[in-house]
């Protein structure tokens, strides 16, 4: 079985194209790169809002396993993370970040937050894969 | 001629002496409808002392209420404020301004006021804990808790609420103050997530 180039190349395409539709959405990382996401607690009118002092740190998860997200080991409040593609990386598109904060006195006080879109897309060509039949 | 001019002389004299008698029976009858109208008169009098005397005593008694109608307002003026003070400071001891208290519903937050009232010499008028009661309009928005003559002040749900502070001094008329407080929620709901490349 043999799969070149050109036979990826439709499918690519299509990626592409679907991902150049969502460019103003969805953040796209390339396969080789990685991102800082940053978490700002809102009020309900999504107006900058202050944590209470009981407030947890943040715990981040990605829905897809494409999507690495590791929090920031500095900042203790935990609201800042590094989001990198998986090892080895894959194409991933609409992967979402959500960021939890559990309240340490009162465990039902949870606030949550979920990312934008992002897309895990491959950088320019650097060389075939060659498969052979 | 002695004898007739005795005669004579006798019934003039019996003549005089009628007239006399005319004129003492007449005096009399007189001095008699003089002493009636007198006594109408002292009789008219009795009762206008006795209408008089009622009048003065309850002339006396209005006197007395507005001496003491007077007195209360003395005190009053003694006490009356010239000028109300209420100050209001964050937990840091930063002054918030009082025309339009705008305070935070973020938990923890609280809002420390005070109230001092001057009279018209510049005088501090001493409050009585027990005369000073502050009140919001709405429990539900704003707590108020009282602490002597001040108070502390804590938000709970969003919305206006007025707060409300009676002070009455000592003998004095009551002043209220109040002012709008704006509560804002600002408590976190939820995390807006911003990415950017590293």
């Amino acid at each position: 079985m043999t799969k070149t180039k050109t036979k990826q190349q439709p499918k690519r395409r299509a990626m592409m194209a679907r991902g150049a539709g969502k460019m103003a959405v969805d953040f796209q990382i390339l396969d080789n790169g990685s991102a800082i996401a940053t978490a700002k607690p809102v009020d309900a009118a999504g107006l900058p809002a202050s944590l209470l002092s009981t407030a947890g740190p943040g715990v981040w998860t990605s829905d897809n396993p494409g999507v690495v997200v590791t929090v920031d080991p500095t900042d203790p409040t935990g609201l800042r993370a590094t989001v990198t593609p998986s090892t080895p990386p894959v194409l991933v598109t609409g992967a979402k970040l959500t960021v939890t904060s559990t309240d340490t006195v009162d465990a039902t006080k949870v606030i949550s937050g979920v990312s934008d879109p992002i897309d895990i897309v491959g950088g320019p060509a650097v060389g075939f894969s060659v498969q052979e039949q | 001629m002695a004898l007739q001019e005795s005669l004579n002389r006798l019934a003039k004299a019996m003549t005089t002496l009628s007239d006399k008698q005319d004129l003492t029976l007449s005096g009399v009858q007189s001095n008699s409808s003089k002493l009636k109208h007198l006594e109408h008169e002292i009789d008219q009098i009795e009762a206008r002392v006795k209408v008089l005397s009622i009048q003065e005593e309850a002339i006396s008694a209005q006197l007395s209420d507005l001496g003491k109608v007077a007195q209360e307002i003395l005190d009053i003026l003694n006490h009356q404020f010239s000028s109300v003070a209420v100050i209001f400071r964050d937990s840091l001891g930063d002054e918030i301004p009082v025309d339009f208290l705008t305070l935070n519903a973020h938990e923890g937050q609280v809002i420390y006021g005070s109230v001092s009232a001057q009279d018209a010499l510049g005088s501090v008028i001493s409050l009585n804990p027990a005369n000073t009661q502050w009140m919001t309009s709405d429990p539900t928005k704003l707590q108020v808790n009282q602490n002597g003559t001040d108070v502390v002040l804590n938000p709970i749900a969003a919305g206006t609420a007025l707060l409300i502070v009676s002070i009455t001094p000592n003998g004095g008329n009551t002043i209220n103050f109040s002012t709008t407080v704006e509560i804002t929620s600002l408590r976190a709901v939820s995390f807006s997530i911003d990415l950017a490349k590293a």
